[in-house]
Formats: structure tokens, sequence, C-alpha cells
């Protein structure tokens, strides 16, 4: 947790410091993107490497699915109502 | 969309390299995606800093961004409950619990697990697992349906760390910045709001 946040105050000087140099930027958004595809290589090594989750995936994935697809589609909802009613597009750029 | 449709080819192959019978050691390692997850993030709080008018937003902002991580607790919750009467045979406890999670599949899945049972731990694991891919592969629907702030709220604790470069990408800076704070109230929040659920 206190590395994690860390990491990004650490980062954001130093991106301050490069934001003119097209050559950083430019390699800072591929190098964002590569980490991503490890990342997500990584996850699915965890997933595929777990006998509980592979041996009864039907029911626990339909479960997961469900719990986490409406999740997503409530919070959506709860912050997009935020918006509309209260934020009222504030923190767009004018 | 081609961009999602990559980083899901990745997970596939992780998956398919995961479930064969001889892993090398170093892939099932937590340190290199712990390291990969550091690199990530310090690359990510560099994108924050090549935008220098967001602070002037943040400032502006004050209080007004707690409503968000507020809204994403509330309408967790609200998806929970419309899962439990969908799903039936599971109590509302491990629903709500199981949701709670935000995204943070680590600790809500080694929680659920000490003060449930392992196989709503996996439960857990998986349905937060899903709720992160859903962020990184449909933020551009989320964005175009629900507004710039659905995918924030979408991404959970996560919108800090695994799923703020997607985010970033798909709204502005801006809201990255909204991410990380949001992200890090749930982060917080997970391990307290799972234990007393659960208990």
């Amino acid at each position: 947790m206190l590395i994690t946040v860390l990491c990004i105050l650490i980062g954001i000087p130093l991106g301050f410091l490069f934001r003119n140099n097209t050559r950083v930027v430019n390699t800072v958004n591929r190098l964002t993107m590569w980490s991503i595809y490890v990342l997500l290589f990584m996850l699915g090594i965890t997933t595929g490497s777990n006998e509980t989750i592979i041996t009864q995936l039907g029911t626990i994935g339909v479960q997961a699915a469900c719990i986490s697809g409406l999740c997503v589609l409530g919070s959506a909802c709860a912050v997009f109502l935020l918006d509309k009613l209260f934020l009222k597009g504030k923190f767009d750029e004018r | 969309m081609k961009g999602s449709l990559i980083i899901l080819s990745f997970f596939i192959a992780g998956c398919i390299v995961g479930h064969m019978e001889s892993v090398p050691a170093w892939l099932l390692n937590d340190a290199l995606s712990t390291y990969t997850l550091y690199a990530l993030l310090f690359l990510v709080g560099m994108s924050i800093g090549f935008d220098t008018h967001c602070w002037q937003i943040l400032r502006q902002m004050h209080l007004k961004v707690l409503l968000v991580p507020i809204a994403v607790i509330a309408g967790t919750a609200a998806g929970s409950l419309v899962a439990w009467c969908i799903l039936a045979d599971m109590p509302l406890r491990d629903v709500l619990a199981v949701g709670a999670g935000f995204g943070y599949y680590s600790l809500s899945t080694v929680i659920i697990t000490n003060l449930g049972d392992p196989v709503l731990g996996s439960v857990a694991l998986l349905s937060n697992i899903i709720r992160e891919i859903i962020t990184l592969l449909c933020t551009p629907v989320l964005v175009r349906f629900f507004g710039k702030l659905a995918p924030v709220a979408s991404g959970g604790a996560t919108a800090m760390d695994t799923t703020l470069p997607i985010i970033v990408k798909f709204t502005s800076e801006r809201y990255g910045i909204i991410a990380v704070f949001s992200g890090m109230v749930l982060t917080i929040l997970v391990p307290f709001i799972v234990t007393f659920i659960m208990t």
C-alpha cells in the first residue's frame, strides 16, 4: 500500500520534469502498455494453475461472473447518477 | 477495442501456460508481478506528471472527490443485492463480502478464506479478477454509456494501480487523479468492510 503510493509519487515530479520531451512521453506510453500485458499474462498463470478453480469452474464461475458483473453495473449506475445529480460535469476539462 | 483484444489474448495465453503441467518456477513467483506492478505505477505517476493542469483541478474539486468512492461502495452493495436475488443459493452475507473486494482480489480472498471457507474464497478471487478484467476490457463501453467516472467505479480498488493506465487512456489524466484517490480510499477500506461483513 505504502510502496504502491510511493511509486506513483516518485513518478509525478519526474514526469513533470520531462513533460515537454516527446521521446520520453512516447517511451512511457509504450512501456505502460507492455507492463499491462505482462501483468495480465501473470494473472492468467495464477488463474490457470489454481486446481480448485479449474475443477469447480462451472459453479464458481457463474457465481463470480454474476456478482462481479452486477457490482460493476451497480457502481457504474451510482457514479452516473452522482455525476448527473450532484457533480454536473464538474470534473471535466473546461 | 484492438487494445482490449491484445490484453485478453495475453490473459488467455497466461491461463494456458498456468494450466500446463510444468510451469517454470520463476513464472509462479510473486516477485515478478509485484515489481512489474511497481514499474507500472511509476510509469503511471510519470504520465500524471506530464499533465500540468490537473493539479489546479484537484484543488478546485476538494471534498467533492470523496463522493466518488462513497457512490462506488453504495452501487456495489446494490449490485451485490441484485446478484443475491438472482443466485438464490448463496447467503446474502457471502455475496456482499465477495462484492466488497472492489477488485482487490489478493486481500479479500485471504480474509474471506480465513473467516469463511476456501470455496467462497475462490469465488471471491475469481469475481474480483473478473471485475478487474471487465474494467480492462470494457472501459470504452463503460465510458460511452455511463460517463467518464464509470471505469473508476468499475475498477474499484484497482483504479489506483492495475486498471489506472486504461482509465487514463480512455478518459484523461484528470480522471486518473480521481481514480487514484477513489482507489486509495477503497483499498484502505476493503479489509475493514470485508471483515465487518464476514463477522
